[in-house]
């Protein structure tokens, strides 16, 4: 036990990385399990449960569904009816959140304040709009207290609407790959540590492998959906003798796709990326080091694969390559830059070292209270201030948003967001339009990296029918199907969730 | 928290062997696998300096110690509401003198906080030990060197209570209005171990030792005040505190300071690669009426701090005055001027070297030191992280 815990100090002490080498990747990079949606629904179960999971040479007592770490994918299309049966067999509170959906909130719907308690199970039902934007999203655990945990234990996987590809013909022969980018920082004895310390070592994989090799051909373009399922990390890709080119964010295609040396997207943010395979070789993909402040927290350098650049074996297909002018078609939502707002609202992130707690508006999350009520077609300008010296990364559920600026730099319409981080000490202003008669019902919005989420940095929101009024207080649209956060049934923090608080066991 | 450790930390001074630094890691990574999860939480911190300081007086003997400043930090929360709070100090009891050569010598660990604590993040009390909220340069300082006149007024070692109240909503910042009733602790934790200074009794004298709580202390504080991209917080503090038995007046105290942090490059992108830097400008001045319960008895304080922050660097610069007046001898006006940098390691270790020159009773002197800091924690935040020297 001793080595064990100070193996951790002595590799990391002066920052010396813990990645593989390049001859490490031999494996290719594996798609994840995938359920596809037939005739219009896709029934699925998923059983989350605690599995011993080999991730390269080490061996973590993970918490995944279906054991699957990195998640199955769900693909759906638009207008499909998605229906997930969970069934909880950890000894906590578990649920799903289907993050970026603009879906109901309310009882069998993307339904966050649910808690299934250990041994039972619940119906998501998600009727996906016809019109719904398609791209890439993702499900996870969203029980508050446990989320940060849960989530790095495995409880996460990529949810894809069908149709990205399509609204951007340049895009629909590429071949497309996903990345279910997760961390964890485990002992020797593979259990996961509670306290996430740069000196830990932070492990990181694609698809819960450990520097898998990709594969491309010389001409070809390929389109890498990058999807950051940890709980607290970013990351800062690079890729040697490569550049990127920006295709989309979150779910949204960006209108002004943009080309980089380094991406760099925060825990729950999608990228899509364009990666030419250009002169034969091998290149390692790189997750660099990052940092998120004085007072927040640092992840050292780690190689996550290694793209192999070589000519199609003989009577291999020839891969597409992107046409030279592609222009991109603009699928991204509308700007509202010339809206008329209706309101006007201010959220503070803060934290306080004496306690340990992290706030909204100086209040830590509360079940019983709903910080914003807001009229359905209401369309507000909310500003994101950052009072930590730290980062923060601000995410709402069901509504994306358009960020209008950044410390007051002004920032052109580049489609719809879910997530948006913000600067230490500094404002993000973003627009969000509360019109879609389905997002009526109570949901949250928090800071994404989920240590402070489970410490108190979410709120509740309400979008009302102005012709009912809001829900009276304390009250759950759900309340009458028991096993609520806020019923009596299943309290965040009962007995059952003390006798075991450890989700890897 | 945090303030009193650094605190403390710059009383001492400090080389270290790094098998000493992951012999004291072993507790509390093993720890970490526990749960924290269901009430209570229990979470612990432990920061452990060693330093080394070499005093040269102009006219007079040269002076150096061997160090360790260690404090430990409980926090045990009982629900979101109620917490118990405890630091335990390990700290030589006497400070370097001209002629001192020690390696390790008169260390004493004592509880410098114990207390309860209620909070409903509007209002917050706090019953037990702990140092009062009475002005904050002595313990937001940077350097090694930086807390050593300023030292002087931090009112550590009290016993009472405390109410916290915040004013508003944060559209202009965190404003919060704070009173407190004290007196000074003579109970056993006044006593230390190892190396014991002893109970304090009545007969010792000195302000707010007194025989019920006659101490007060009010504070307007506000704290990250917008200030463009720029967070500003400010202080201002009234106290006033019984004299003793060998006093014939209350001491009286006024402080003003603030403390305003500048992102000078603060991107997301460049703070994700680590080239997030901020200024920080930080100035307070104290004056004490009566001073140690003793009528006609006068200091005056004044601190300037600015600090540089690179990513895992830090640089500052401190200027400290400090004149006392007396009403039957000459004054006296001490001075201090450091300089220090810093470096943090991804395992939460800090490496410092600090210079100061001082002017103390009219006596010039240079300090020298090294210090070496590591952290060690079993809470996702509680206490001292990120810098903390
Ligand atoms: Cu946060």
């Amino acid at each position: 036990m001793a080595t064990s815990t100070l193996a951790g100090p002595f590799d990391t002490l002066f920052g010396s990385e813990t990645s593989l080498p390049a001859s490490a990747a031999v494996e290719p990079l594996h798609n994840p399990v995938e359920y596809r949606s037939e005739n219009g629904r896709l029934d699925v179960t998923l059983e989350a449960k605690v599995v011993r999971t080999k991730v390269g040479k080490f061996e973590i007592s993970a918490a995944t569904y279906n054991g699957v770490y990195g998640g199955p994918v769900l693909r759906v299309k638009p207008g499909d009816t998605l229906h997930v049966t969970l069934i909880n067999h950890l000894k906590q509170v578990t649920n799903i959140h289907f993050h970026g959906l603009s879906v109901s909130p309310k009882g069998h719907g993307d339904n966050a304040m649910k808690a299934i308690a250990p041994g039972e199970s619940w119906d998501y039902e998600i009727d996906i709009p016809a019109d719904h934007r398609a791209g890439l999203y993702w499900y996870h655990t969203h029980a508050h207290g446990f989320a940060e945990r849960q989530l790095m234990a495995g409880l996460s996987g990529m949810l894809v609407i069908e149709g990205f590809q399509k609204a951007e013909p340049e895009l629909a022969p590429l071949k497309e790959r996903l990345f279910a980018l997760k961390d964890f920082q485990a002992d020797s004895h593979g259990d996961l540590y509670r306290v996430l310390k740069a000196y830990h070592r932070d492990i990181r994989t694609i698809n819960g492998q450990l520097m898998p090799r990709i594969d491309i051909q010389p001409d070809e373009t390929q389109l890498w959906r990058l999807s950051n399922q940890t709980a607290n990390a970013f990351f800062r890709l690079s890729l040697e003798g490569h550049t990127f080119r920006i295709v989309g964010r979150d779910a949204a295609p960006v209108p002004h796709p943009e080309t980089v040396n380094e991406v760099m997207f925060g825990p729950s943010q999608r990228l899509d990326v364009l990666v030419d395979g250009g002169a034969p070789g091998s290149y390692k993909l790189v997750s660099e080091r990052t940092l998120t402040g004085p007072q927040g927290d640092e992840f050292p350098a780690q190689n996550m694969a290694l793209m192999v650049v070589a000519p199609p074996a003989s009577g291999e297909a020839k891969a597409a390559g992107l046409p030279a002018s592609s222009q991109m078609v603009a699928n991204a939502g509308s700007d509202m830059s010339k809206a008329t707002m209706t309101g006007n609202r201010l959220v503070v992130f803060s934290s306080d070292d004496a306690t340990g707690l992290f706030f909204i508006n100086h209040r830590i999350f509360d079940h019983q209270r709903v910080e914003v009520k807001v009229p359905l077609g209401s369309v507000e300008e909310w500003t994101i201030r950052n009072s930590a010296d730290e980062l923060h990364i601000f995410h709402i559920h069901q509504a994306p948003f358009q960020v209008m600026s950044v410390n007051g730099v002004a920032q052109p319409f580049n489609g719809l967001v879910d997530t948006v981080t913000v600067p230490i000490h500094g404002e993000v202003k973003m627009r969000i339009a509360f019109t879609d008669p389905k997002i009526v019902g109570r949901f949250m919005f928090h800071c994404h990296i989920l240590e402070h989420e489970d410490k108190g940095m979410m709120a509740q929101i309400e979008v009302f029918d102005p012709k009912v009024g809001p829900m009276p207080e304390g009250m759950q649209h759900d309340h009458n199907m028991g096993g609520s956060m806020a019923g009596a049934a299943m309290p965040m923090h009962d007995a059952a969730a003390a006798a075991d608080t450890n989700v890897g066991r | 928290m945090r303030n009193s450790i650094r605190m403390a930390a710059q009383a001492c001074a400090a080389v270290s062997s790094l098998s000493m630094i992951l012999a004291l890691a072993t507790p509390a990574a093993a720890q970490s696998a526990v749960g924290d999860s269901a009430w209570p939480k229990v979470g612990t911190e432990t920061q452990v300096d060693f330093e080394y300081d070499h005093l040269s007086p102009k006219h007079d003997r040269d002076g150096g110690a061997l160090n360790i400043q260690a404090g430990q930090q409980t926090l045990i929360e009982l629900d979101n509401r109620w917490s118990v709070s405890n630091l335990l100090t390990l700290q030589p009891m006497q400070s370097l003198q001209p002629g001192d050569h020690r390696v390790l010598a008169d260390h004493g660990l004592f509880a410098e906080e114990l207390f309860a604590r209620w909070n409903n993040q509007r209002v917050n009390i706090k019953v037990g030990k702990f140092a009062q909220n009475f002005a904050r340069a002595w313990y937001l300082t940077p350097g090694l060197y930086g807390q050593d006149i300023v030292g002087d007024y931090a009112l550590g070692e009290t016993l009472g209570a405390e109410a916290q109240v915040m004013l508003g909503d944060e559209t202009f910042g965190l404003h919060q209005v704070s009173a407190s009733a004290f007196m000074a602790d003579r109970t056993i934790l006044s006593e230390s171990l190892f190396y014991n200074r002893g109970r304090l009794t009545r007969d010792a004298g000195g302000s707010a030792n007194t025989s019920g709580l006659k101490s007060f202390v009010v504070s307007y504080d506000a704290t990250n005040v917008p200030v463009g991209h720029a967070a500003l917080d400010y202080q201002i503090s009234l106290a006033s505190l019984g004299h003793g038995v060998d006093g014939d007046k209350d001491e009286r105290r006024g402080s003003a300071g603030f403390n305003f942090n500048i992102p000078l490059n603060g991107s997301v992108e460049e703070t994700l690669r680590g080239r997030f830097s901020e200024l920080r400008l930080l100035a307070e001045a104290v004056r004490i009426d009566s001073a140690d319960g003793i009528s006609g008895q006068r200091r005056d304080y004044l601190i300037g701090a600015v600090e540089y922050q690179r990513g895992q660097w830090v640089f500052d610069l401190t200027a400290s005055d400090r004149r006392s007046m007396d009403p039957f001898a000459p004054a006296v006006h001490d001075k201090l001027q450091s300089v220090a940098i810093g470096y943090s390691l991804p395992s939460d270790m800090v490496v410092a070297v600090g210079l100061a020159h001082e002017v103390i009773g009219g006596q010039d002197g240079i300090l020298v030191g090294l210090q070496v800091s590591q952290t060690l924690t079993t809470c996702d935040r509680c206490l001292i992280r990120g810098r903390h020297y």
